[in-house]
C-alpha cells in the first residue's frame, strides 16, 4: 500500500511538474543509475538560469563577492541547523547536568538511610530515563510529514551558485 | 537579501515545495487513508490467520505494497 500511494499520489504528480519546467525530451538512463553516474540534470540548468536572471534582475547581485557571501551563509545554516548533534552533546550542559547536580545533592544529603548501591542504581536510572526521554522528544519534534527536505534545498541552493560563480568566473 | 534568495529558489525551483503547494490535499488525505487502509488490512489479516510468523509476513508485505 506504501508503494501504490507513493505511485500514485507523489511520482506521477512530481513527473507531472517535471515534464511541464523541462518540456523538451529526457532520458532515462537507467544503467548509469545502477552504476551511481554523476547524472547531467537537464533542470540544473533551467535552475542556473532562472536563478541567474533572478539574482541580476531583482536582486541587483553582479558580483561574484556577493554570491561567496550568499553560499558562505548557506553553509553556516546547515551546519548549525542541520548537522545532527548527539542529544549529549546538545542537552547535556544546559539540561542534563544541572538535574543530575540536583539528584545528587537530594539522595547525598540522606545518606545515613541509604547504602551507596542503591544511591548509585538510583542515579544511574534517572539518568538513563532523562536520556531516553530526551531522545524521544527530539525525535517527535523532527517529524515531517512533508516530502521537503530543507537540507536537500538548501545544498541544491548552493550547488546552483556555485555553477553561477564559475559560469561568472569563466566570463 | 539572504531569505529573499533561498524563499525564490524554494518556492519557484524546488520541485517537492511546488509539488507540495499544488498537492497537499492530496498528499496529506493519502497519508491518512493509507495508514487507516493499513490499520484495517492488518486488523482483517490479524483475524484471518492464526500462525504469528504467516501473519506478520503477509502483513508486512502487503503494508509495503
Amino acid at each position: 500500500m506504501t508503494i501504490v500511494f507513493l505511485l500514485f499520489a507523489y511520482v506521477l504528480p512530481l513527473n507531472k511538474i517535471y515534464k511541464e519546467k523541462i518540456k523538451g525530451k529526457t532520458k532515462l538512463d537507467i544503467i548509469g543509475l545502477l552504476m551511481r553516474e554523476e547524472r547531467l540534470s537537464a533542470y540544473r540548468e533551467i535552475e542556473i538560469e532562472e536563478m541567474e536572471a533572478f539574482l541580476k534582475k531583482k536582486c541587483k547581485i553582479n558580483n561574484i563577492e556577493s554570491i561567496k557571501t550568499i553560499i558562505d551563509m548557506i553553509n553556516e545554516e546547515i551546519k548549525d541547523k542541520y548537522t545532527k548533534k548527539n542529544f549529549i552533546e546538545k542537552y547535556f550542559n544546559n539540561t542534563i547536568l544541572p538535574i543530575l547536580i540536583l539528584i545528587l545533592t537530594i539522595y547525598f544529603t540522606n545518606t545515613n538511610e541509604q547504602s551507596l548501591a542503591n544511591i548509585l542504581a538510583t542515579t544511574i536510572v534517572s539518568i538513563v530515563s532523562i536520556v531516553f526521554t530526551g531522545n524521544f522528544i527530539t525525535k517527535i519534534k523532527n517529524i515531517n510529514i512533508t516530502p521537503i527536505r530543507k537540507k536537500e534545498n538548501l545544498l541544491e541552493l548552493k550547488r546552483v551558485l556555485i555553477d553561477i560563480k564559475i559560469k561568472m568566473e569563466n566570463k | 537579501m539572504y531569505e529573499k534568495i533561498v524563499s525564490y529558489f524554494e518556492s519557484q525551483l524546488c520541485i517537492e515545495n511546488i509539488y507540495f503547494r499544488r498537492n497537499y490535499i492530496l498528499w496529506i488525505v493519502g497519508i491518512i487513508i493509507t495508514f487507516l487502509l493499513e490499520l484495517i488490512v492488518n486488523n482483517i489479516i490479524t483475524n484471518l490467520i492464526c500462525n504469528v510468523w504467516a501473519r506478520t509476513g503477509i502483513i508486512l508485505f502487503i503494508d509495503f505494497l
